[in-house]
């Protein structure tokens, strides 16, 4: 039973069951042993990835010819954000950090502190066309040869 | 001889409206020997989840739209449908400025883990939860662990490194 202690104006709650007490203090696995599981996985995991790759770069194209072309408005901006957001997350997650990377400089030219109206659509095309390259190149991070333009080009894609 | 803690009796669920996080979450957690995970896309079917049977711990998403994340964290904490008000809660997030690590704390999250998790970050962080569980305070217009002890935030994720 939680033990409740009334304190003046809160109170202090300290739950009877803990996480400590779902687990057995031994028995289990160490990490070097869990990385070892996991990286037989890791290769699957990133091709699955990377074949959501194409339709990102769908989502984005559609959304970015519509700002382009004036049709596109708070709508579009949000998919481009979105999409940022997800790449951003998952890119380093399933071994293509450089995708992360891609993701992050989206998410800048397209969060809430920007306005619509003024976003920078050339350099949200230049992320777009340097994702498709990283896509077909299966370029991971910063070890890949081809990744060095890349990041220079990336680098270089920034709001002033 | 080392002992290492054994997982294999925790009840997880964890939430992410992305199909490829849960692959990887679900992959992890198998790793880690974590077999009785179940996985939502919505805050709604993760309540329900819960009803149905106890987690021992929520891994939620932090998405753009807070329905998935600050919404979910408020509700579990009110205990809508009864749920386990204590439950305590890891925040995955790509949203990783000081101000949403902020906001998930005062929506009551227990800690908070950066995107992009590995292995290794999401096991540091379990480890750190099991040894050092939180008080919780129920105030006015507060309920969730004691904000007074800072949630390890996001710097564990580069820890390993």
């Amino acid at each position: 039973m939680t033990k409740i202690v009334k304190m003046d104006g809160y109170e202090i709650h300290h739950p009877s069951v803990t996480l400590d007490s779902k687990v057995d203090k031994e028995g289990g696995l160490s990490l070097p042993e869990i990385e070892k599981r996991m990286s037989k996985k890791m290769d699957s995991l990133g091709e699955q990835f990377l074949a959501g790759i194409p339709a990102v770069i769908e989502n984005i194209q559609g959304a970015l010819n519509q700002l382009e072309n004036g049709s596109g408005g708070d709508a579009e901006k949000a998919i481009l954000f979105r999409q940022g957001h997800d790449l951003k997350g998952m890119g380093g997650s399933f071994g293509y950090p450089i995708m992360g990377t891609i993701g992050e400089g989206l998410c800048e030219l397209t969060n809430d502190e920007v306005n619509t109206s003024s976003m920078n659509l050339p350099l949200i095309r230049v992320h777009l066309d340097i994702l498709g390259y990283v896509m077909a190149k299966r370029i991971k991070d910063d070890t890949d040869p081809n990744a060095v333009p890349i990041l220079n080009a990336l680098s270089g894609a920034k709001p002033k | 001889m080392t002992n290492y803690y054994n997982f294999r009796n925790l009840n997880v669920i964890f939430v992410d409206d992305n199909r490829n996080m849960h692959l990887l979450m679900r992959s992890i957690l198998l790793a880690m020997n974590i077999v009785n995970s179940r996985g939502c896309y919505d805050a709604k079917s993760c309540i329900e989840k819960m009803h149905e049977e106890a987690p021992d711990i929520v891994i939620s998403d932090l998405s753009p739209n807070p329905e998935n994340g600050l919404d979910l964290i408020r509700r579990i904490r009110q205990g809508e449908l009864g749920v386990d008000p204590y439950t305590p809660i890891l925040v995955i997030s790509g949203q990783t400025k000081l101000q949403n690590v902020i906001e998930a704390r005062d929506a009551g999250a227990t800690e908070f883990l950066a995107k992009p998790v590995s292995v290794g970050s999401l096991y540091d962080r379990l480890v750190w939860m099991i040894e050092n569980p939180r008080v919780f305070i129920k105030a006015s217009e507060f309920i969730g662990p004691d904000r007074r002890r800072a949630m390890r935030g996001y710097e564990g994720m580069e820890r390993r490194k």
